[in-house]
């Protein structure tokens, strides 16, 4: 078993060990054991005192962390501090903006470019449904839709969930944001025109096509919400 | 190793050699086997990662086939990788490891040998489950039930031979690998057996399961992966440089202080969830806290080194070993930082995690577990690695895959942690945004399977019985390389017979 | 021996505490939450059963957690709120009767928290999870045709099987859930957390 082929041009290597192998069988036959270096020890350098003031200082870190941001230390305690929670108060965005946002959730059916799934799911761009009477849109966005529906020459028979859970400012902006894209041209809506809108709707559910056209001919209760094309700014200022 | 060559030149024949060579002996079956089989689950694990990256910037691959769809397939990358190379590796390193520094002979081999072939199939038995769709959808822990006796038993023999030898060993003094190593036998069963009782089992419902799956899930790469690694990076170092560890309270300081913190760092998985507060303060101060003993070891290990880092430019064990402890440092400062709050805010649920993950567990475990075999595998088998050139290739394909993979994915998750906290970006556009990084995932991986399977030839000639041998080791700079070992081999039999 | 047994004890006690920190204590503290009876007399959170249970193992199965979650953030923290994965953060008690959680850790697809409230139409769920292309184009969601029974061209689709857009997909132009694929869609329009806690204003 000894080297039939030694060619290493590397001289910094191990010598054959040839020459100075004695005659043992379990030193021939465990050559890298050999040539190994003891087995490892410790050495004793002390700790810099410098280094173990630094491991208290983040020990003290840790510790302001844990007293600072461990919330109320119960089950239901998710707030990391006490005090956070309280009011959250965004600053009023570009309904636009909050609008594209919001129409994030609506990209599943309608898709990104408003076209719709074909024979699926409707598309927005061009739909007498987006475009036409807001109060309409609205109720129907607020309550859901379902049945056989005719948008842009095309039939479609699918569901409209209901998107009550949505507050009125999103709701009115997703609905001035798609009266307002891939070509679409309307007024917007203002949040007080929803907020009437969802209560006038209060308790209907999911509309039907024929349902919906019924609401919509019938007249708005007349008192609170009287104006509503160019009622944005005046209402939003009142609030 | 080139140091090694002086120890037997100059001190002449080390005082110990004998009981290395008796050791040796009577552990290189066991430890053959378990190495070998950990290479084994190594490429299932390597494959499997290709295969679950190449679906997410193509999802038509191997697509509409439901065993092979992306979330059984990621489930088998991530739990050949953990327990088939993580837990088999490490164990065979456990092992030959305390054999050596207990000075003790391998006990209870025979049974060692069945038991690692019993978990081998416990391991084939859980892939196979979850190929089929019995997962048990709690991460890292998605082995069906019916796999774990497979596992948990063999794994109870691991821990009586550990304890056996150190109870027999010769010395009276405790090396710091060995404090390691028990401590892993100890934090590993109490581990799987909790979070087993926890998830699985069903002892408990709801998010109390996720914190204890998460505690879990980082805890066995903290627990079992992390202290292997650097049991073998105490050994190695100090082994190969022929010089002490640097400062034994050093020593002291790291080991306690990530016995302390360690497993306390879980929860981080689950910042921002549904979760009481204070379980992910304490999960990030346990992350945080962990800078102690990270610098710590890194100073230990970094003064060792210091007069010896020419010696990476031949030994290959060594530039394993300090690949391995460099990336311990990167990747462990990274988790720290990670478990921030404000940094858990934009990588939460990103790319960045994944990133990590591999920088861990590719750039500082996986090559102290081949930084171990390189040393032990010639002393074990009484043979060199039979070419140079592909340690050379194993290398450069570890460092620069594991480099590109944690790259790429950390920067990817970063951006597409601010994308996703931006919701006037919709969704699909981010999506699209990654797959380039997605891609070059996939190039990293294919670089890392590369290395591997150099390795694999090395590591398949060493074990296969030939007549050539050198008598000197296996050094990166020689020229020694495949094509030469088959022309010698030629011109060599003719002679032989 | 003693040096062995500080060692050793040392090691137990470092993970014994932490199980009782962040396994025990956690766990013994939920037992305070319990589900909410809604005014019309149904709990919430509501044991899963039938459909939605069986799907909620076909979700297991096919490894969905590894790119969805199902938790929402709290608002100010993340977007999730904004993006609309949500109305409001989810807490503990959205989730008591989940066995195994399924709260997952990555985001390669959106979070499905409330996909229930987000998306309850039945119809778009089977071309989703049919072809992901169909619905979201340029997602990398693999297709789950094995949930489906195809319905080729020239065949009579029966009357509540589902029509792809367009042309169809090669030769198949309907398309109908089979029993795994309806149980799937079932857990899917299952998850919901629209119904308001009070703890979830924190």
């Amino acid at each position: 078993m000894s080297s039939i082929h030694n060619d290493d041009p590397n001289p910094n290597q191990e010598p054959t060990h040839e020459a100075d192998v004695p005659p043992d069988p379990i030193f021939v036959i465990h050559r890298a054991a050999m040539r190994e270096m003891d087995e490892p020890r410790d050495g004793a350098e002390p700790t810099p005192v410098s280094y173990i003031l630094l491991c208290f200082a983040a020990l003290m870190w840790g510790g302001w962390y844990i007293g600072t941001y461990a919330g109320t230390w119960s089950a239901d305690g998710l707030a990391e501090r006490a005090t956070a929670g309280a009011a959250i108060t965004a600053p009023a965005q570009n309904p636009m903006e909050l609008g594209k946002e919001v129409f994030g959730v609506c990209v599943q059916c309608h898709q990104e470019n408003g076209r719709g799934v074909p024979e699926n799911y409707p598309p927005l761009a061009g739909s007498e449904y987006v475009l036409g009477d807001k109060r309409k849109l609205a109720a129907l966005v607020l309550r859901g839709l379902g049945g056989d529906v005719t948008v842009a020459g095309k039939h479609f028979n699918s569901q409209m969930p209901a998107w009550d859970n949505r507050d009125d400012e999103e709701i009115a902006a997703v609905l001035t944001y798609i009266r307002n894209s891939w070509g679409n041209k309307a007024d917007p809506l203002s949040k007080e025109f929803v907020a009437a809108v969802r209560k006038e709707t209060e308790g209907k559910g999911e509309w039907r096509p024929a349902s919906l056209d019924a609401f919509a001919a019938t007249p708005p209760p007349a008192a609170p919400v009287a104006a509503p094309p160019t009622a944005a700014t005046p209402q939003a200022q009142t609030k | 190793m080139v140091a090694d060559t002086k120890a037997g030149v100059v001190k002449g024949a080390p005082s110990d050699y004998e009981f290395r060579v008796e050791v040796d002996r009577s552990s290189k079956q066991v430890i053959v086997l378990y190495w070998a089989a950990a290479l084994f689950w190594l490429t299932v694990a390597s494959i499997a990662g290709i295969i679950s990256s190449i679906k997410l910037h193509n999802p038509g691959f191997l697509g509409g086939i439901e065993w092979l769809t992306f979330g059984r397939v990621r489930a088998v990358h991530w739990d050949t990788a953990i327990y088939g190379f993580g837990g088999v590796a490490a164990s065979g390193t456990l092992l030959w490891l305390q054999a050596r520094l207990c000075q003790v002979r391998m006990p209870y081999t025979k049974l060692l040998i069945a038991g690692g072939l019993v978990f081998n199939v416990g391991i084939l038995v859980g892939v196979v489950g979850i190929l089929m769709g019995q997962s048990t959808g709690v991460e890292t822990l998605e082995f069906p039930l019916y796999a774990m006796p497979f596992l948990v038993v063999p794994y109870v023999f691991i821990v009586i031979a550990n304890f056996t030898m150190y109870f027999k060993k010769k010395s009276s003094h405790t090396y710091v690998s060995q404090w390691y190593l028990m401590a892993v036998t100890v934090w590993f069963p109490v581990l799987v057996l909790s979070a087993e009782a926890c998830t699985n089992l069903g002892a408990v419902d709801g998010v109390a399961q996720a914190i204890a799956n998460w505690w879990y899930g980082h805890n066995v790469v903290g627990l079992f992966a992390t202290p292997t690694g650097i049991a073998a990076a105490y050994y190695l170092i100090p082994k190969v440089i022929g010089k002490p560890i640097h400062s034994y309270h050093l020593s002291l300081l790291g080991f306690w202080s990530n016995a302390i913190f360690y497993n306390w760092a879980g929860t981080h998985h689950l910042t921002g969830g549904p979760l009481p507060a204070w379980t992910i303060t304490l999960g990030v101060v346990g992350s945080m806290m962990m800078f102690i003993p990270v610098i710590t070891i890194g100073i230990n290990h970094h003064m060792t080194m210091l007069g010896s880092f020419h010696l990476l430019k031949t030994s290959p064990t060594l530039r394993f070993a300090v690949m391995g402890s460099m990336l311990y440092t990167v990747s462990s400062f990274q988790g720290a930082l990670e478990a921030l709050r404000s940094h858990q805010e934009i990588t939460h649920f990103t790319h960045y995690t994944i990133g990590h993950v591999h920088l861990g567990m590719y750039g500082f475990f996986a090559p102290l577990m081949f930084a171990m075999m390189y040393y032990a595998m010639p002393r074990l088998m009484n043979r060199e690695w039979s070419s140079a050139r592909l340690i050379r290739i194993h290398f450069w394909c570890t460092l620069v895959g594991t480099l590109l993979y944690g790259g790429a994915m950390c920067y990817a998750g970063i951006r597409q942690g601010m994308m996703m906290n931006d919701p006037s970006i919709p969704f699909l556009n981010i999506v699209q945004w990654t797959i380039p990084f997605l891609m070059s995932r996939t190039l990293a991986g294919l670089i890392l399977l590369s290395g591997t399977v150099a390795f694999l030839i090395n590591f398949v000639r060493i074990v296969t019985p030939h007549k050539l041998t050198w008598a000197t080791p296996t050094m990166l700079d020689s020229d020694r390389d495949w094509k030469q070992i088959l022309e010698a081999e030629k011109e060599a039999k003719p002679q032989h017979e | 021996m003693s040096r062995t047994f500080v060692l050793a004890f040392g090691i137990l006690l470092t993970i014994l505490s932490s199980v009782t920190g962040l396994v025990i204590i956690p766990n013994w503290q939920f037992q305070a939450l319990k589900p909410v009876v809604k005014a019309d007399g149904r709990r919430y959170p509501e044991a899963y059963f039938g459909d939605s249970a069986k799907g909620r193992g076909v979700y297991i199965s096919q490894g969905c957690i590894y790119c969805h979650t199902q938790q929402v953030r709290m608002k100010g923290y993340g977007a999730d709120i904004r993006r609309g994965w949500g109305t409001r953060r989810s807490v503990p008690r959205d989730y008591l009767e989940d066995r195994p959680h399924q709260l997952g850790t990555m985001r390669t697809g959106p979070d499905l928290a409330s996909i229930g409230a987000r998306q309850p139409s039945e119809s778009w769920h089977a071309l989703h999870l049919y072809d992901p292309q169909l619905t979201s184009a340029g997602s990398v969601m693999p297709r789950y045709n094995y949930f489906f029974d195809e319905v080729k061209r020239g065949q009579m689709p029966p009357a509540d099987a589902i029509r792809l857009p367009g042309n169809g997909r090669g030769d198949v132009t309907h398309i109908l859930p089979n029993e795994r694929g309806r149980q799937l869609i079932a857990y899917l329009k299952r998850l919901n957390q629209s119904f308001p806690l009070p703890e979830a204003n924190q």
